[in-house]
């Protein structure tokens, strides 16, 4: 069976999930182990909870001042740069030239629109 | 007699020296009937003293040093050096039951095809499991199967598993050699789900054995959050080299995107097309990046979407990296241009460099102005209609204020064109749109005020720490780098023997007096009407630049030649009129800021100070502004608050040649701080940073810049 095939996709599937976290909750409760069961509530509903937090912090956000929006800049003030560095050498499959041109390609039809500021 | 198997037992630590005697104490205390055991440490870096305490109890576990923190570089570091027909990977913030060992054994005697195993893994002092194998839940997000389950019978017996986890694992030496190194681009995190898929593809088995039991502290020598940060961003690059077609689909059911996280989404997509790209053939390539042509411009927006497409270009060598420099005032020869043109000179000999004007000027202006050959540069020239409309030749952000729409965008619009922008002159409203932004601060004169953008630049750059301490104050921000101003005012000539009774003061005659030459007449005038033995034989002499009909020049010459006392004035003198008074010169005033009270009005940074310490004067300037920085209080100078100190200070270093020689032998030393070289290599330390932020270098949650 193929991974794609493995997927929750079935409300069987999604019961045995609910049903494994439920009793795994229960035995966290039991042995006490508090912060663990904090935790993995907040693993389960954190996507949510983010989006709601994401749509707030874009209300709240001052005026933009320009027309052209730059999302990677809602920035995550906790990340910063680490001394990790990624390999220099780059052994490629594709054809160079060919990946080139096409990314020209895409440059050249890219369409940049003066969006509203959130 | 049986031939003992060697075994090779592998561990990466970082910071766990508290785990490890534990996890030793029950890792010797195994089964290891006809085993040759050998145990290999990897540290990554540890500051805990890790490596010494290994060394100093187990003296025969052999210990390797990772130069950086990279859980997927260790764990090869590790496998390089072992030497058993079987290898185990292991965390160490665990314990082990007697039987580990033999118990991945008897699974690998069931079928030769079996390429590794993995071990039954309980959480620590429990009876409920941690790990028995990893499966993908959805969208390529994996967990451990039996996570927090009792151990029931379903997990008694030995399994066949898809993925498996590295924690408590062991592979055959056969499987190692054919599948090949751990991809060290994962650095933690789902390297051993990738290792899995590549074994499968290679057509080894993966399998779990129910009798190798360990007890593990979940998450002990790792956060929750750096867990959280590597899975998602390591899921695009293991879609990325398995599942190529689906890595456009991996963008809206990432954490990232669900969390509004978009610039760790843009990062983490870098990386995942940078992979493709090493991992498949061209047609799968373009493929992909014509997806995302498609959706990208929807889920980060058209602007992200342009840059990130013009990025891809950079990260895969495509192309040299382009640089564009916007200065507004760019047609004007003055200090601020001159410290962008030397950037400038020293960027052109890596990257293709652009500048960027509103207004009419020719780059062979800079060679005239400061002798800097920009010749391999190239200019462009955008007119601004806001300020075209009203007349204005230079433009003055101060000027917008209640426009509906930021008149600077057309310039935003052109820093998509390169992969570094720098922000020259400090126009405050200039939004950048590269990859990289560079913001150069020589003063924050302006307020925070409508349509400020200078916190959407990735580095700002401070000239010295008065205007840093500005920008705090001012703008709230915090400077990335502190660059002092090249100073070139060296001369061989200039030695503290042969100096003579001149004190010399070089600044422009500004028309506001902001310079206070009339003050220095003043106090020099007054010296030797009351000192007359210890001023005899010194002469004052003012030297700077002047504008036609500058009334305050006609001022303080009125001043000077009014004193009775030697005072020469001279405007506008030649280069090398200037260079020989600083030769012949033994002391160096300079008292722009002396009772002003706006910080505007105080030197920020004090060339010229600079290059008279350059040619062995002694300094003796006003405690305020940059002059702080540069001139040591006693050391190599003075600084002075008030006329009355000025005079005193000025004749204590006038009478005493001893003391002129040693502050002037010290003042030159000083000065080499603020030389070009150090200068040249400070940028290009810069700027080795910020090609590694274009080349996907790696965020990490919480961790400062280092």
């Amino acid at each position: 069976m193929s991974v794609r095939n493995k997927k929750m996709l079935n409300i069987n599937s999604r019961l045995r999930y609910w049903k494994e976290r439920l009793g795994n909750a229960i035995w966290m409760l039991r042995t006490g182990r508090f912060k663990l069961f904090l935790n993995s509530i907040y693993i389960e509903f954190y996507p949510t909870i983010e989006v709601v937090k994401t749509q707030l912090h874009l209300d709240a956000r001052p005026e933009s001042g320009s027309a052209f929006v730059d999302k990677r800049k809602v920035t995550h003030p906790g990340f910063r740069p680490t001394t990790s560095q990624p390999s220099l050498v780059l052994v490629p499959m594709a054809d160079a030239e060919i990946v080139a041109r096409e990314l020209r390609q895409i440059l050249f039809t890219l369409d940049i629109r003066e969006e509203t500021a959130p | 007699m049986t031939q003992s198997l060697k075994v090779s037992v592998i561990t990466v630590t970082f910071n766990g020296k508290k785990f490890l005697e534990e996890f030793f104490t029950s890792l010797f205390s195994t089964n290891q009937h006809e085993l040759d055991v050998e145990v290999l440490v990897v540290d990554n870096g540890s500051s805990d003293g890790t490596v010494a305490w290994v060394r100093e109890h187990y003296p025969d576990i052999r210990v390797f040093e990772n130069d950086e923190n990279n859980y997927a570089r260790a764990l090869n570091i590790g496998i390089k050096h072992a030497l058993g027909d079987y290898v185990v990977i292991t965390n160490n913030d665990a314990t082990v039951d007697s039987n580990w060992l033999q118990g991945f054994l008897e699974v690998f005697r069931l079928d030769d095809n079996i390429g590794a195993v993995q071990s039954k893994i309980f959480f620590a002092n429990s009876q409920k499991i941690n790990s028995v194998g990893v499966e993908e839940i959805e969208h390529f997000y994996f967990r451990d199967i039996g996570f927090g389950r009792d151990d029931t019978q379903i997990y008694v017996v030995p399994a066949e598993r898809e993925y498996v986890t590295g924690g408590s694992l062991m592979l055959r030496r056969e499987c190692l050699d054919d599948v090949g190194a751990w991809d060290e681009e994962f650095i933690m995190f789902m390297e051993d789900v990738d290792y899995s898929a590549r074994c499968r593809k290679a057509g080894w088995k993966l399998w779990y054995s129910p009798n190798s039991v360990m007890n593990h502290q979940y998450h002990g020598s790792s956060s929750e959050e750096l867990c959280e940060y590597f899975c998602t961003r390591n899921r695009f690059l293991f879609v990325a080299k398995h599942f190529p077609l689906e890595l456009p689909a991996c963008i809206p059911t990432s954490h990232f995107y669900k969390k509004g996280e978009f610039d760790l989404l843009y990062r983490s997509l870098l990386h995942g097309v940078r992979k493709l790209y090493a991992s498949h053939d061209t047609e799968i390539v373009v493929q992909v990046l014509q997806m995302l042509k498609s959706c990208l411009p929807e889920y980060i927006g058209d602007v992200s979407a342009r840059i990130f497409f013009s990025h891809l270009e950079i990260l895969l060598g495509l192309r040299k990296i382009r640089v564009g420099i916007y200065d507004h005032a760019g047609h004007f020869a003055g200090g601020g241009q001159r410290y962008v043109a030397e950037m400038a000179a020293i960027m052109q000999e890596r990257y293709d460099v652009t500048y960027i004007f509103n207004n009419d000027v020719e780059l062979s202006a800079y060679k005239a102005w400061f002798d800097i050959d920009l010749t391999p540069s190239s200019m462009k020239i955008i007119r601004i209609p806001f300020f075209e409309e009203r007349n204005r030749y230079t433009p003055d952000e101060g000027m917008v204020l209640g426009e509906p729409s930021n008149p600077f965008d057309i310039i935003s619009r052109e820093t998509l064109n390169y992969d570094i922008f720098v922000n020259a002159n400090m126009l405050g409203k200039v939004n950048p749109l590269s990859p990289v932004s560079l913001f150069v601060c020589h003063f924050p004169d302006q307020e925070r005020a409508r349509f400020f953008q200078v916190d959407k630049y990735d580095h700002l750059l401070i000239n010295g720490d008065y205007t840093g301490s500005w920008v705090q104050k001012r703008w709230q921000l915090e400077p990335t780098c502190k660059l002092y101003p090249p100073v070139n005012m060296y001369n061989a000539d200039s030695t503290p023997d042969k100096k003579e009774t001149i004190i010399l003061s070089v600044s422009r005659f500004e028309v506001s007096g902001s310079k206070k030459q009339s003050e220095m007449v003043q106090a020099f005038s007054e010296m030797c009407q009351q000192h007359p033995d210890e001023t005899r034989g010194w002469k004052l002499v003012l030297i700077g630049g002047s504008t036609p009909g500058n009334t305050y020049l006609k001022f303080v010459e009125e001043a000077a030649a009014s004193a009775q006392c030697s005072i020469e004035v001279r405007a506008n003198a030649a280069v090398s009129e200037i260079k020989e008074l600083y030769c012949r010169a033994s002391i160096f005033w300079h008292a722009c800021g002396l009772d002003e009270e706006k910080p505007e009005r105080v030197e920020h940074f004090g060339m010229t100070t600079v290059e008279s310490m350059q040619n062995c004067c002694v300094p003796i300037v006003i405690d305020g502004g940059g002059q702080r920085e540069i001139v040591e209080h006693g050391l190599c100078g003075y600084r002075f608050s008030t006329l009355e100190e000025l005079k005193s200070l000025s004749l204590s270093v006038m009478g005493n040649q001893e003391l002129r020689r040693t502050l002037s032998e010290h003042a030159f030393q000083r000065s080499q701080l603020f030389s070009h070289a150090v200068f040249k290599e400070k940028l290009e330390k810069l700027l080795d940073e910020v090609e590694l932020e274009l080349l996907g270098r790696d965020l990490l949650p919480g961790a400062g810049v280092t």
